[in-house]
């Protein structure tokens, strides 16, 4: 009877690995697929627009008087160590006709005495439009006081990044708003690059994301990046193949599958009216760009309008990464919490026909290969060498799990390290691009894992509601060309 | 045993993936790096010939020009890309020296040629460079592109043949801005402007095209070109065009055009029972319009329950100069009450910092 049981028992823990893993294999299989499709797609539109970038009109725009002007929105908190820097270098973008509106939200710092000692600001009269809610109250408005810069700055009660977007889109005199972190290096075109397909297709186009690389290590001269290099630390470099990979083709990819689904914080243009009418970004959702990218499908899709939101993939941006893993684990932690949410939030969208490609395509991609692999990857990571171990599963087949899970994954990331070397080869060095397909290779062992555990405890917490914590970024700050790095922040 | 061999596939082909990805990597760098490196190694020294070739004068420039037009395929090859980048930037003298250079290498030829080639991006950059030197006689061969399948190579043919000067090819621009093969409208607006007051007719007669964009098209055009006999016309379309925004382009229009007989149709379309967009354009205009008897109304709309229209009032009024400046400090006083007040100060405060509009 005893033995009978024990049979029994066996037999139902061996089926029960037996599907499991064999469920988790074909998920890799599936998920590193889809990532090869999505990347071979981004590369090949990556190329195409590099290619074209000769005939791409960039110096009619830079001299039209037809080209939209546009308001930059750049919400700061406790950003003196380089807000000077990088306001000087955004004065000086090539763009026919802007404005910088710099929301201090409440910083706690000298953010806006730098702003006021830098450009001789002084307070002005103003009328907040409120046309968009905000939750901190505007405290003042400060202008130049005699020169003629296109710089506002809002000193506000403290109320979140998104709430420090809402007031600088509310406050923004212009068609067009462009979103900008503080810390972000643009490129001389960015703004042009950027505007262009709103420009191109003005009843149609909504919004439009930027490509953003990581700076670490790059040189950086009067808040320019003027040569693009691999970091120092193994936890960026890494980094750089995972923003080559996944933030640079991917988005590109579902681009142009018409599914894009994410407009980095650190850089996106978007036509303000149509912020205004979805209300502005949610100061409540942790993953607040993403959230405003979804509500603009979903307001669309309800009105049955016709309209596109974009990526374009010329070099735009540049933002300084995590240099550690701690600070890295808190910012995948926070984003998966973001991304959690948002899918909860706009759950009603998911396969839902009436959504188009972002209901049927990108949001069950989102839920099944974004949402839940650190899930399946740890399941993976304990179950698999667990049925080995009690001997459900065979060793071929955990050699089966990692050349699927990880062997697979390598190869989509030299596939981009290889469409960054045809299409853009931004690093000058030979050491840079070795380096670059080290980190490929490496960021399956040990990186993604980690990765995994923060991603799920990001969402825990968004399933579990605790407290949002919006975390501090230790940044060293952008040192110019042959000196050592600045401050940390 | 099937297990171990599928295993051993796998392996065997993640490698070789691997290796493969590796060595193109290597491969491409390589090819591109050399290629760099020759491409620089041959213009270096010819730089200086193009620099003397659009800076100095007659004779070094004749002398310029016979050296660089007896140059082998290849070293103009690697200099042909720093040559075409002069062209947009130089202009008078230095510019007609560059058309005559790349004329004399057979590049007008060679581009016609070009525009018949099947890859886009070549037929692309034949385009471009016919713009860029201003052949006009290569406008009916540019014409097709503007039906291209390609839309980036659609914006390049309108791009073109607004350099070209050639008045025909009006019609066709403001076709192409409705339908599936569009081009963009900023590139039609920039065509049009180009192409001179020679193009006006044909400009003004856009105003009765059926597609909407093609009328906003053609209204920036007509104003950007300063077409004040198109008062009138514009008048009209400011008030019956059945497109919102067509209106709202009219009214800009009407502001640049600058003529008395545009004041009374703005200060018309100011009123509340328009849309307002509408209104917001009209108050704008206003303000670009200059004329300080819009200063009362103006002044009025500082109360307007919208900020927009408010908004707008106040810098409109910055715009007008003394006479409105002076109805803003009333207003800033509180003469027209705090909400005007409210923005006559705002406006006053961006009008002194050079911020305004």
């Amino acid at each position: 009877m005893t033995e009978t049981a024990t049979g029994v028992l066996r037999d139902v823990v061996d089926g029960f690995f037996a599907v499991t893993d064999t469920a988790i294999l074909w998920y890799f299989l599936v998920i590193n697929s889809c990532n090869l499709l999505i990347t071979l797609l981004g590369s090949r539109d990556v190329i195409r627009t590099l290619r074209r970038a000769p005939v791409a009109g960039h110096d009619d725009a830079a001299a039209s008087r037809f080209t939209p002007p546009i308001s930059v929105i750049v919400p700061a908190y406790n950003e003196e160590a380089v807000i000077t820097e990088a306001m000087r270098a955004m004065l000086l973008l090539r763009y026919p006709r802007f404005e910088i509106v710099v929301v201090d939200d409440g910083s706690t710092d000298g953010t806006l005495e730098r702003l006021r000692e830098a450009f001789d600001l002084v307070e002005v009269e103003h009328v907040v439009p409120r046309e968009i809610p905000s939750r901190g109250d505007v405290e003042s408005v400060h202008l130049p006081r005699t020169s003629s810069l296109p710089l506002v700055v809002v000193r506000k009660q403290n109320g979140g990044r998104a709430d420090a977007l809402n007031v600088g889109i509310d406050l923004a005199r212009y068609p067009l708003v462009c979103m900008v972190d503080a810390d972000s290096l643009l490129g001389p075109e960015a703004l042009l690059s950027a505007v262009k397909p709103l420009m191109d297709d003005p009843t149609r186009t909504v919004g439009c994301g930027g490509v953003v690389g990581i700076a670490n290590g790059c040189v950086v001269r009067a808040g320019r990046v003027v040569e693009v290099r691999m970091p120092r630390e193994s936890v960026v470099r890494i980094q750089t193949i995972e923003y080559l990979r996944a933030f640079l083709l991917g988005r590109t990819a579902w681009s142009r599958l018409g599914g894009l689904l994410i407009i980095s914080g650190a850089f996106g243009v978007f036509r303000r009216e149509a912020v205004v009418e979805v209300g502005g970004l949610d100061p409540d959702c942790m993953g607040e760009d993403a959230e405003l990218v979804l509500k603009l499908h979903r307001s669309m899709r309800d009105r049955r309008r016709d309209y596109r939101i974009v990526f374009v993939s010329e070099p735009i941006c540049w933002t300084e990464a995590p240099p550690t893993a701690r600070i890295l684990a808190r910012q995948r932690r926070r984003w998966h919490r973001g991304l959690t949410e948002l899918l909860l939030k706009h759950r009603r969208m998911i396969a839902n026909p009436r959504y188009g490609r972002i209901g049927l395509l990108t949001l069950p991609y989102y839920v099944v290969f974004e949402l839940l692999a650190p899930l399946i990857e740890v399941a993976g990571l304990v179950l698999v060498p667990l049925g080995v171990a009690l001997g459900a599963v065979n060793v071929a087949f955990l050699w089966h799990f990692l050349l699927l899970a990880y062997g697979l994954a390598m190869v989509v990331s030299l596939v981009a390290v290889a469409a960054e070397e045809f299409a853009f080869h931004r690093f000058t060095r030979w050491r840079d691009t070795a380096d670059l397909m080290v980190a490929s290779l490496i960021e399956n062992l040990g990186y993604r894992q980690f990765l995994a555990v923060a991603q799920l405890r990001g969402m825990w917490d968004a399933l579990h509601g605790s407290q949002q914590d919006w975390g501090v970024m230790t940044r060293k700050g952008f040192a110019p060309a042959g000196s050592k790095q600045g401050g940390e922040r | 045993m099937t297990t171990v061999l599928t295993s051993s596939v796998f392996l065997l082909c993640t490698l070789l993936a691997v290796m493969v990805l590796g060595l193109l990597v290597v491969v491409i760098r390589s090819i591109r790096l050399l290629e760099e490196r020759l491409r620089a190694a041959r213009a270096a020294p010819l730089r200086g010939l193009l620099i003397e070739l659009v800076c100095e004068d007659d004779e070094e420039e004749s002398a310029a020009l016979r050296r660089l037009t007896g140059l082998d395929q290849r070293r103009w090859e690697a200099l042909e890309p720093t040559a075409a980048a002069m062209l947009g930037k130089v202009t008078g003298r230095g510019r007609d020296a560059l058309v005559e250079l790349f004329e004399r290498r057979g590049a007008v030829e060679g581009a016609l040629a070009g525009l018949r080639r099947r890859g886009t991006l070549r037929r692309a950059r034949s385009a471009e460079l016919i713009g860029e030197l201003g052949h006009e006689p290569a406008a009916p061969a540019l014409l097709p592109l503007l039906d291209s399948r390609d839309p980036d190579l659609r914006a390049v043919a309108g791009r073109a043949l607004g350099r070209l000067g050639d008045v025909n090819a009006v019609p066709a621009l403001l076709d192409r801005l409705d339908g599936h093969r569009r081009i963009p409208p900023a590139v039609a607006t920039s065509a049009l402007i180009r192409l001179g007051p020679v193009a006006l007719p044909a400009i003004r007669a856009g105003l009765g095209h059926r597609d909407a964009v093609a009328r906003a098209v053609a209204l920036d055009a007509l104003a950007s070109l300063g077409d004040r006999e198109a008062t009138d016309v514009v008048a009209g379309v400011l008030r019956d065009d059945p497109s919102p925004e067509v209106r709202v382009r009219a009214a800009h229009a009407m502001g640049f055009l600058g003529t008395r007989d545009a004041l009374e149709p703005l200060l018309d379309t100011v009123d509340p029972a328009h849309p307002l967009d509408l209104r917001v354009a009209a108050a704008e205009a206003l303000g670009i319009l200059g004329a300080v008897r819009a200063t009362p109304r103006l002044t009025a709309l500082l109360r307007d329950p919208s900020h927009r229209v408010a908004a707008a009032a106040g810098d409109a009024l910055l715009r007008i100069g003394p006479a409105g400046h002076l109805a803003l400090d009333f207003s800033a006083r509180g003469a027209d009450g705090p909400r005007a007040a409210a923005y006559a100060r705002a406006a006053i405060a961006a009008g002194d910092r050079g911020t305004g509009p």
